[in-house]
């Protein structure tokens, strides 16, 4: 009998189009597991039932009749709720959404997962508008980690996060703005990669910040990380930010040698500006060895400090995101959660003259990131400095909501990805980052799945498997 | 936060239009306005006047 739960993409697509497994019983047998588990994990706000097991129908009679489209064809997975779909509500785990919010037409994504055969069978928590969380005075709770449910998922991808984790789906997109994809990746075990600004196109989907936004894909492994970015990224011209560049085969390096790549480690992130925990500190280190074994080059490099890239990019981010909200915030307060008023406001705060010095910051980083990468394939540094905290302890939230390394990437537009370097004495998943230059993510998923194979952590399950 | 920035932060949401905010969640209001004005701080200030801000990013294929 085939354990559905925990089925990578590419075993679905193997097996799927060779009709070993419908795609109905898939989706069905996900859709029971979503129903007996997500009580606890609350990763869904939104469940596509009927509309699922229609697409799933659609998908079988296709490839019954030799219409193979690929391998997300009859594959479930899921959005984050802030991703639109038509006919399926978008809320942005927000009440100020909760009437009106059902999309008559699909984000750009969904349109190209649509096309793709895949089967939609939800929309995930978030924090509020991708910004406002672990919140508990919202329409819904936060969604909470499988590795263990007393604690945070990480944010604000978190129910896709949970989702991934859970077993209740082999694919989820969230966002990333300052680290939404890979964050909730870092503390639940999985690979979440934010690619290059531009690559993957942003309509659809209700914005955060237009100049730090990107969509992602989040998976269990690195080469179903690498199907995703195949099926989602590519030019919309109707995106002003979406890039006209060559769209490669991401999984076409996966399974090369790395020997003789140059791997840089931007150690000071997460020993000098922030010091890391020390298990998530032990863990980057020692895939640093498991990468120099395999044959890559590897040394230090510098940038500029992290706070100045954390700096910048909140400075940018705030007054983008009121704008957004600016209406809603004056006329409606009392609809949105304590978190997110008190984030999205310190945008009403920031003077013209700082917003517009910080994106001549952000210039100059950008160049220097450019620079600095120049002699490197990729580099490695920390993702999240600490594994996942307790959930309902307010104080440590607050603490580890800053202590990463991910801002400088949403500044810079390099991709970056999140992978499993391996588990906490208490069991939480440990991470690093894999981050590259401009349009170059197939190096990292190269260098992800070299690591990956010669290491078994995504191949671990979380106790509520069982 | 002391009362001479608590009114301040009253002062500046009223100016946006957060008049209905700054009654009904004045503390939200005091500590968007701390973390603003510390986060303006941590900015560099040793910008050129020539230097250009950074439009939609576009990386070059060279870079590769």
């Amino acid at each position: 009998m085939t354990d559905y739960a925990f089925l990578t993409i590419a075993e679905a697509a193997n097996l799927l189009k060779a009709r070993e497994i419908s795609p109905v019983e898939y989706t069905q047998a996900l859709l029971d597991r979503i129903a007996k588990h997500d009580g606890t994990m609350n990763s869904f706000l939104h469940i596509s039932g009927e509309h699922a097991l229609d697409a799933a129908k659609t998908a079988e009679a296709e490839i019954s009749a030799g219409d193979w489209r690929g391998p997300m064809h009859g594959v479930p997975y899921a959005l984050k709720d802030i991703i639109d779909a038509a006919g399926e509500p978008t809320t942005c785990h927000s009440k100020v959404m909760v009437r009106n919010s059902v999309p008559d037409t699909d984000a750009h994504v969904t349109a190209q997962f649509r096309a793709a055969g895949a089967v939609l069978v939800g929309k995930t928590a978030t924090h509020e508008f991708a910004i406002g969380g672990p919140s508990f005075d919202l329409p819904w709770p936060p969604a909470r980690n499988p590795w263990n449910p007393a604690h945070f998922t990480g944010g604000s991808s978190s129910g896709s996060g949970a989702a991934l984790a859970a077993g209740f789906v082999p694919a989820a997109l969230g966002t990333d703005t300052g680290g939404s994809v890979r964050n909730p990746a870092s503390l639940c075990g999985l690979v979440g990669m934010k690619a290059t600004y531009g690559r993957v196109s942003r309509r659809g989907v209700f914005p955060l910040s237009f100049t730090l936004d990107h969509i992602g894909p989040m998976t269990r492994t690195v080469e179903d990380n690498a199907i995703l970015l195949n099926v989602i990224a590519g030019h919309d011209a109707q995106d002003p930010g979406s890039a006209a560049v060559e769209k490669p085969d991401f999984t076409e390096r996966l399974g090369r040698d790395i020997k003789g790549m140059r791997i840089g480690v931007i150690r000071h992130f997460f020993e000098k500006d922030l010091e890391a925990d020390p298990e998530m500190a032990k863990s980057i280190n020692d895939a640093v060895e498991v990468l120099r074994g395999l044959g890559a080059e590897v040394s230090d490099i510098t940038l500029a400090p992290l706070d100045e890239y954390a700096a910048t990019n909140r400075v940018i981010l705030l007054p983008e995101a009121f704008a957004i909200h600016e209406k809603w915030f004056q006329e409606r307060p009392e609809d949105y959660g304590e978190l997110t008023r008190r984030r999205v406001m310190g945008g009403a705060f920031i003077r013209a003259a700082d917003y517009v010095n910080a994106t001549r910051v952000k210039a100059r980083l950008v160049q220097e990131y450019n620079d600095a990468m120049r002699d490197f394939d990729v580099a490695i540094t920390a993702s999240s400095m600490d594994p996942a905290c307790l959930i309902e302890d307010e104080e440590a939230n607050e603490r580890t909501y800053t202590r990463q390394a991910r801002t400088p990437f949403n500044l810079t537009g390099a991709p970056a990805m999140s992978v499993p370097t391996g588990f906490s004495s208490s069991g939480l998943p440990l991470s690093m980052q894999i981050v590259g230059k401009a349009f170059d993510e197939a190096k990292i998923y190269q260098v992800a799945h070299a690591y990956e194979r010669a290491t078994d952590w995504t191949q671990r399950r979380p106790p509520m498997a069982a | 936060m002391t009362v001479e920035n608590d009114s301040k932060a009253q002062d500046a949401a009223r100016s946006a239009g957060l008049e209905k905010m700054a009654a009904q969640f004045p503390d939200d209001v005091a500590r968007a306005f701390e973390f603003a004005k510390t986060l303006a701080e941590r900015l560099p200030r040793d910008i050129a006047p020539t230097d250009e801000p950074a439009h939609v990013y576009r990386a070059q294929e060279s870079d590769k």
